[in-house]
């Protein structure tokens, strides 16, 4: 496998992700940040890291559980979940219903809530498609981590957060990790 | 008098409440005194042709309502009805 994730301005498939469309984006092309950075507590990315690996070349996801304090979020879990997309989870990721319950179940019983989703896209940008668009929810942090596995392990190679704005586009949150 | 538990991506539409009451008999009469008491979570709720999105599972207690009559589910009075995204997305 020789495939390769370019860098941001020759990459293929921005075309195909529908980026004018799906992500917040200034004339000039560059990406408007969210005001407030998002914070997660150590463990955080390994965590997110393991899933994504482990699904690897199919996409792996999960939730994000933490505290928000008037848009000051703290990250503190990484909750894995199955990839329910099936025979598409080559390209395509899925959570149900009741797997949102349990999360939401959960982030209750540790005094915390459900502030964002976490998936990868293997061997491409982690940069919201238009399908991640089309099923987003507002107020959740989207995070996405780019897998390449053009390398003799995959590894994790950007990691991403987006977040809905007002517009129904999405927005780039800053990132900062406490370790 | 029945209630509707708000997930939270869409409580910023609620004022923040979790929870709505109504004294509507069914899923679909909770639902509307829902949206008409918080106009703003109308497109996340329903589709252009006024449909429930896709992305959108109600349940009335454990059961989705796709296993009982849909959004003319009757309720039973106390009943507490469920708003649940179903999150998907992926590179194409």
């Amino acid at each position: 496998m020789t495939r390769r994730i370019p860098p941001l301005s020759h990459s293929p498939e921005l075309q195909h992700l529908g980026l004018p469309t799906g992500c917040a984006e200034s004339h000039s092309g560059e990406f408007h940040p969210a005001a407030l950075p998002l914070v997660w507590q150590p463990d955080i990315q390994s965590a997110m890291e393991r899933t994504c690996l482990g699904a690897y070349p199919g996409e792996g996801c999960g939730f994000l559980l933490g505290r928000d304090s008037d848009g000051h979020r703290t990250l503190s879990v990484a909750l894995e979940v199955d990839n329910r997309a099936g025979e598409d989870q080559l390209r395509r990721f899925q959570m149900t219903p009741r797997d949102f319950m349990k999360a939401e179940r959960h982030a209750a019983a540790l005094g915390l809530e459900v502030l964002g989703i976490y998936h990868s896209h293997p061997d491409h940008r982690a940069i919201p498609s238009t399908h991640d668009l089309v099923g987003a929810w507002p107020h959740l942090s989207y995070v996405i981590l780019a897998v390449d596995g053009s390398t003799t392990k995959p590894q994790v190679v950007e990691t991403r957060s987006w977040q809905l704005n007002d517009a129904h586009l999405f927005s780039e949150e800053s990132l900062r990790n406490l370790n | 008098m029945n209630s509707i538990l708000i997930p939270t991506p869409l409580r910023k539409f609620t004022g923040g409440a979790g929870q709505f009451e109504s004294q509507a008999d069914s899923v679909k009469g909770l639902l509307d005194d829902l949206v008409q008491a918080h106009e703003g979570l109308r497109p996340h709720l329903y589709d252009g042709d006024g449909d429930l999105r896709s992305f959108i599972r109600v349940y009335v207690g454990d059961e989705d309502i796709h296993e009982l009559d849909g959004t003319a589910t009757a309720l039973a009075p106390g009943s507490e009805v469920s708003i649940i995204p179903a999150i998907a997305g992926g590179i194409s």
